[in-house]
C-alpha cells in the first residue's frame, strides 16, 4: 500500500503537481457492467470449491455436462456421481437466475434455453442447467457440486462461457472442462469444523430501525 | 458552478434495469434525477474541490494519529476500551483503506467547507462511479453535450486499482463482501464493489451481516461455512464494536475493509479535534464538543449533532443560545458536537451538497445531491455533473 500519512506536504505536492488530462475513468467495459439477471445475494460455491480444501494442495474441479460423463470418470463411484448430479439439480432449482418473462430469460440465455417453473417459491422462467462442477468427489468428508449455465445468446457476455448462478464467469469457453488452481500462492484459509452460532452482528440495526425514521433510507451506509 | 436543465435520456429506466441499478426510485420518490445537471469549471474542480479534499484527508489522518496515541481521546471518541488494541494495531499496521466521502458545502466560489467525513460506510458510490459516467458518455455520444465535456469521476478506475493493491497487500485472491438485509441501496453499493473487485481479479463472495457465523475454531463463517478472512463490510464500526460478535473480533483475525481505525476518522468527534489542531483552516468550520462550551452563550447559528448519528438523525440548531430540535432519532447517548452553521447553496430552490470521494488517499470524483431541506438529507436526489 502507499503510505503517505507522515508526509502531508509531499502528498499535497504530488496531488497538485501532475494532473491527468481527463478527470474521469477512461474506459469501462459496459458488457461487464450489465446485469442480465437479478443480483443473487448468495455466497455460492465457487470460492469454496476452489479454495477451501486442505491447505497447500492443488484442487481439481471438473465440469460435467451429463451424469454419464461423471460415471465414465468414476466407474467405481456411480452413486456419488448420482448424488453430485442431484445436488446440482436441487441447487439449480433453488438458486438459478429467475426471470418474470420467457423473453427476458431467452435474451440472456438464448432461444429454447429456458423452462417455466411454477412451484412453492413462485412462478418464473429459469435457464436449463448446462453442466455441473464437481470437486473432491472421492473425498470421505465432503464433495462439492454446483450447477453451471451457459448462454447461446448473441446478446450475452456469457455466450459460450461457463457461469454460476451468482454470475461468476469462468475463464475460457465451454469446451474447457478442467480447472486447476494452485492455492500455494495465496494465504491459506483457516479451518472451520462447524459454525456454532449466527446473528452476532446486526443487532444495532434491529434496535435503531425500530425507531420510526422519517428517512426513506433503510441502509446503514451514509 | 451552475445548474442546467436538460432532457432525460429516452428509456433510461430500462437501461437502469439492464445494468442492475435498482434504486433510482426509492419509496416512490425519484432519487436519480437527470432533468438537470451541474456544470463546473476545471479550476473549480481542481483548485476548490480536488486539492482541498486531498489536504483535508491528510489532516483527518493526522488527527487519527493523535487519537490512536491518546487514551483520553480514544475515550472522547467513545471507542470501547476493550477494542483500543484492535483500533491501534490496525492503524500501526497501516491496514489499507478503500474509500471515503467528504461532504462539502461549496457554492462555486470561496473555499469549500467540510461538513463531515463519511469514511466508514459511504454510499451513492455506484451512481457516482458508474451511472453518472454512463450518463455523460451517452449524452456526449448523442451530441447533447460538448465533445470535450468531462466529469470529475475516476472512481471506478481507482477502485479497481485499489482492489489490486489490497489483494497484493493481504496476499489474497478472494474476499467476502457484506451488508445488511432489506436494503436495496446498500446491496447495490456492495454489488458494485463486488464488480470492481472481480475486475481486479478477486473472487468476491457475498454474505449478509446478519448471517455471519462464528465457527468452533474462532473464525467467522459465511452461510456455506467457508471461513471469512478478508471482508469488506458496509456496516458501521461503532455498531460492530458493541455487538455480540464484537467480543470475538480480535480472535477472528479478519482483515476488514474498511479497517478498524476508520472508527476514529468517521466519528463526528473528528470535527472538533480537527478544529483544535488546524484552527482557522479555510476548509474547516469551527466545531467543539458540546460539553466543552456553554451552548447558551454561543453567538450565531450552530448545528448540534451526535457523535454517531446517521442520515441527519438527532440534529438540533442553536441560534442565539436557544436550541431547537430539527430531527428525532435513536442517537445521542454517546455525546454531541456543535459545528458552526454553514448554509448549503441554493440552486432553483434546491439545497445542494457536494460529496467528494477519495479512494485510499487520492481524490477520485464528486457526487452532487439536492435536497428540499436546508440541513437534514432525508429525501435527497442525485444529479449528474460535468466539467466544461
Amino acid at each position: 500500500m502507499t503510505d503517505k500519512r507522515n508526509t502531508l506536504l509531499d502528498v499535497i505536492d504530488s496531488v497538485q503537481g501532475e494532473k491527468p488530462a481527463l478527470k474521469r475513468t477512461k474506459h469501462i467495459d459496459l458488457s461487464r457492467m450489465r446485469k442480465g439477471f437479478c443480483v443473487k445475494p448468495l455466497a455460492l460455491g465457487v470460492a469454496s470449491v476452489i479454495l477451501s480444501g486442505c491447505g497447500g494442495e492443488k484442487e481439481d474441479a471438473t465440469i460435467y455436462t451429463s451424469l454419464e460423463d461423471c460415471k465414465q470418470d468414476f466407474p467405481d463411484a456411480v452413486e456419488r456421481c448420482e448424488a453430485a448430479y442431484q445436488t446440482a439439480v436441487d441447487e439449480a432449482m433453488r438458486t438459478s437466475p429467475r426471470f418474470s418473462s420467457e423473453y427476458d430469460c431467452e435474451h440472456e440465455f438464448g432461444p429454447n434455453q429456458c423452462q417455466y417453473v411454477n412451484n412453492s417459491s413462485g412462478s418464473f422462467f429459469m435457464p436449463f442447467m448446462a453442466g455441473y462442477m464437481v470437486s473432491s468427489l472421492l473425498s470421505p468428508n465432503r464433495y462439492y457440486s454446483q450447477p453451471l449455465y451457459t448462454s447461446y445468446s448473441y446478446n450475452s457476455p456469457f455466450r459460450s462461457r461457463w457461469i454460476t448462478a451468482d454470475g461468476y464467469v469462468f475463464d475460457g469457453d465451454i469446451r474447457k472442462r478442467k480447472y486447476r488452481v494452485n492455492k500455494d500462492v495465496y494465504k491459506p484459509k483457516p479451518t472451520v469444523n462447524r459454525t456454532m452460532k449466527r446473528g452476532g452482528f446486526g443487532s444495532s440495526v434491529r434496535a435503531k430501525s425500530s425507531w420510526g425514521s422519517s428517512s426513506r433510507k433503510g441502509g446503514w451506509g451514509g | 458552478m451552475f445548474r442546467m436543465p436538460c432532457q432525460p435520456r429516452k428509456g433510461w429506466q430500462q437501461l437502469a434495469n439492464e445494468f442492475g441499478f435498482h434504486f433510482h426510485t426509492m419509496y416512490g420518490e425519484p432519487y436519480w434525477d437527470e432533468s438537470a445537471y451541474y456544470q463546473f469549471t476545471l479550476a473549480q474542480i481542481e483548485n476548490d474541490i480536488e486539492d482541498p479534499t486531498a489536504e483535508l484527508h491528510q489532516m483527518c489522518l493526522a488527527v487519527t494519529e493523535d487519537v490512536v496515541n491518546s487514551e483520553e481521546l480514544l475515550t472522547r471518541f467513545r471507542i470501547p476500551e476493550q477494542h483500543w488494541d484492535l483500533v491501534r494495531n490496525s492503524w500501526q499496521e497501516r491496514a489499507p483503506s478503500l474509500y471515503s466521502r467528504l461532504d462539502l458545502v461549496y457554492s462555486g466560489k470561496g473555499p469549500a467547507k467540510l461538513l463531515e467525513n463519511n469514511a466508514d460506510t459511504p454510499t451513492s458510490l455506484y451512481e457516482s462511479g458508474f451511472w453518472q459516467w454512463l450518463w455523460l458518455s451517452q449524452n456526449v455520444d448523442a451530441g447533447k453535450l460538448a465533445l470535450h465535456a468531462d466529469q470529475f469521476n475516476s472512481l471506478q478506475e481507482k477502485l479497481v486499482h485499489r482492489f489490486r493493491e489490497i489483494a497484493l497487500h493481504y496476499n489474497i485472491n478472494q474476499l467476502h463482501m457484506a451488508c445488511c438485509k432489506d436494503t436495496v441501496e446498500d446491496r447495490g453499493t456492495v454489488q458494485y464493489l463486488q464488480d470492481c473487485a472481480t475486475e481486479a481479479g478477486l473472487l468476491a463472495d457475498f454474505v449478509f451481516i446478519e448471517d455471519i457465523g462464528l465457527a468452533d475454531t474462532g473464525v467467522f463463517t459465511d452461510l456455506q461455512d467457508a471461513p471469512i478472512t478478508d471482508c469488506f463490510k458496509l456496516y458501521p464500526w461503532e455498531f460492530m464494536l458493541r455487538e455480540e460478535f464484537g467480543d470475538v473480533l480480535e480472535d477472528a483475525q479478519v482483515n476488514w475493509i474498511e479497517p478498524p481505525w476508520k472508527s476514529i476518522i468517521s466519528n463526528k468527534a473528528l470535527l472538533p479535534q480537527l478544529w483544535k489542531k488546524f484552527k482557522g483552516h479555510p476548509n474547516l468550520l469551527p466545531a467543539y464538543f458540546s460539553d466543552e462550551i456553554n451552548t447558551n452563550t454561543l453567538s450565531g447559528k450552530w448545528i448540534k449533532k451526535p457523535l454517531f448519528s446517521r442520515e441527519g438523525a438527532n440534529v438540533s440548531i442553536i441560534e442565539g443560545g436557544i436550541e431547537n430540535k430539527l430531527s428525532d432519532g435513536p442517537y445521542g447517548e454517546e455525546g454531541y458536537i456543535v459545528q458552526a452553521f454553514e448554509p448549503l447553496p441554493v440552486f432553483e430552490g434546491n439545497h445542494t451538497l457536494i460529496g467528494s470521494w477519495l479512494v485510499d488517499d487520492m481524490p477520485a470524483g464528486i457526487s452532487v445531491r439536492e435536497d428540499a431541506s436546508a440541513i437534514t438529507q432525508d429525501l435527497s436526489r442525485y444529479l449528474p455533473h460535468i466539467i466544461l
